[in-house]
């Protein structure tokens, strides 16, 4: 897909859980080689608006669509061609424990190539390298720290070489030193590889580095979208807040 | 399940010594443990003890992959996580327990065998030909049939359980206390349901 056209689109999409509203009528696009930025507090929903964008929740209302395929409706094979355009990085990674982290990361390769072993096991390494931990495909996920699973989730969500990669609190957990390892290696991926990131974070001095477009959820709604700066000048005071950095 | 399996065929071959001797009927133990084993013993403990180990795991790691956004993970990689975790596992439980319950129910008459020979000092022979002899297949076969049923009941109960568990740890835990009680629960029910089908049709 060309830069600048739409990657990911929301319309008026809702969600609630029980009755509580978590997104009240949400909308915004995301174009290709953009790096999104979603702000928020914590239990604003921006974990939901993330598992919505694949289809991992069903929204009450509105519609999404990723490359044009309306996701809601989307059949299994139109979800399944959707979804493999998109790598997914969840919060603690969720990297499968019953196998190592090579073969993690040899996961969507197996199941969606007909690559050889060679070849898988090249592309395995090379995308270990990527996250800087190519000597440790052997290991165990449980063997690796916070940091190291985030950076084994990028890998294998990068497997497939997605155009869009879809990222939740890639900083939550770590310390500032590791938090900005992940940010440097998500420029990278923007720069290097002009994969349209989108971020969920409450970080935004770490979204900063990275970040083209930033939005705040508040209350189930987007309270501000722009550069930083225009957030900084927002009228909204927990806009102004996220924008500067001091709500954490 | 051979270890169970030949325990529970020695402890059978006791008791069932201890009041076959008094009436007269010691020379009826070997059928009464092949025939006890194999047509409701046998297939009912398998189940109860997969229940208790294949289910409790299942159980406990579907709802872990839950809990740690495994599946959601694998849905996200465009997998068909049903498919893939829980088709599966149904598959292996139905096809493993009927050859499970086989193994249990000649090991468990391995341990009847060993019991009787060192309480009455019956020859081997003697005791196969005394097990086997009253013995049809439709003693054998309907019976280790219904395993599938069992397999299928532990195989549903505890992916469901697990599958749909929520909750962190404490959701992983009830996820596979509750896979063990309700497919040992509906194991012990349908057993009473299949035993009426049998008796009807095998009478």
């Amino acid at each position: 897909m060309e830069n600048g056209q739409p990657a990911i689109r929301l319309d008026h999409v809702s969600k609630s859980f029980e009755g509580r509203k978590v997104l009240d009528d949400v909308s915004f696009q995301i174009n290709h080689g953009q790096a999104f930025c979603l702000l928020g507090r914590s239990g604003t929903g921006k974990s939901v608006t993330l598992k919505l964008m694949i289809g991992l929740l069903t929204p009450d209302r509105g519609e999404i669509f990723i490359d044009g395929i309306k996701i809601q409706t989307a059949d299994a094979k139109k979800l399944s061609e959707a979804r493999k355009k998109v790598g997914f990085l969840f919060q603690g990674a969720a990297l499968f424990d019953s196998i190592s982290v090579a073969e993690n990361v040899a996961f969507p390769l197996r199941r969606h190539t007909n690559k050889s072993d060679k070849e898988i096991r090249d592309i395995v390494h090379e995308k270990l390298e990527e996250v800087e931990l190519g000597q440790e495909g052997k290991k165990m996920p449980s063997e690796l720290s916070g940091g190291m699973r985030k950076r084994v989730g990028l890998a294998r969500a990068m497997a497939l070489d997605p155009g869009i990669l879809l990222i939740d609190e890639p900083s939550s957990g770590l310390d500032r030193i590791t938090a900005s390892e992940i940010y440097q290696l998500l420029l990278k991926l923007k720069k290097k590889q002009k994969v349209t990131l989108v971020v969920v974070t409450h970080d935004v001095t770490g979204a900063r580095k990275f970040g083209d477009e930033f939005a705040v959820l508040d209350k189930g709604k987007i309270a501000g979208c722009g550069s930083v700066d225009e957030l900084a000048h927002s009228e909204n005071s927990l806009v102004r807040e996220l924008a500067l950095g001091s709500e954490t | 399940m051979i270890v169970s399996g030949f325990a529970f065929g020695v402890v059978l071959a006791l008791q069932t010594r201890a009041s076959m001797q008094k009436f007269g009927a010691a020379a009826m133990i070997p059928q009464a443990v092949s025939l006890g084993l194999f047509r409701d013993v046998g297939p009912l403990i398998a189940a109860l003890l997969l229940s208790g180990r294949v289910g409790a795991g299942i159980g406990a790691e579907l709802a872990g992959m839950r809990v740690t956004e495994q599946i959601d993970a694998l849905e996200s990689l465009a997998v068909d996580s049903f498919k893939y975790l829980v088709v599966t596992r149904v598959v292996a439980c139905v096809l493993a327990l009927p050859i499970l319950t086989t193994l249990l129910n000649f090991s468990g008459l391995a341990g009847g065998m060993m019991s009787e020979m060192f309480a009455s000092h019956m020859s081997m022979q003697l005791f196969m030909n005394d097990a086997f002899g009253p013995m049809d297949w439709s003693d054998y076969i309907p019976s280790t049939a219904k395993t599938v049923v069992f397999g299928f009941i532990i195989g549903t109960v505890s992916c469901y359980l697990g599958y749909t568990a929520s909750g962190g740890a404490t959701g992983v835990g009830r996820a596979s206390t509750r896979s063990v009680v309700f497919s040992s629960l509906l194991v012990i029910l349908s057993e009473v349901l299949l035993v009426k089908m049998i008796l009807f049709w095998f009478p």
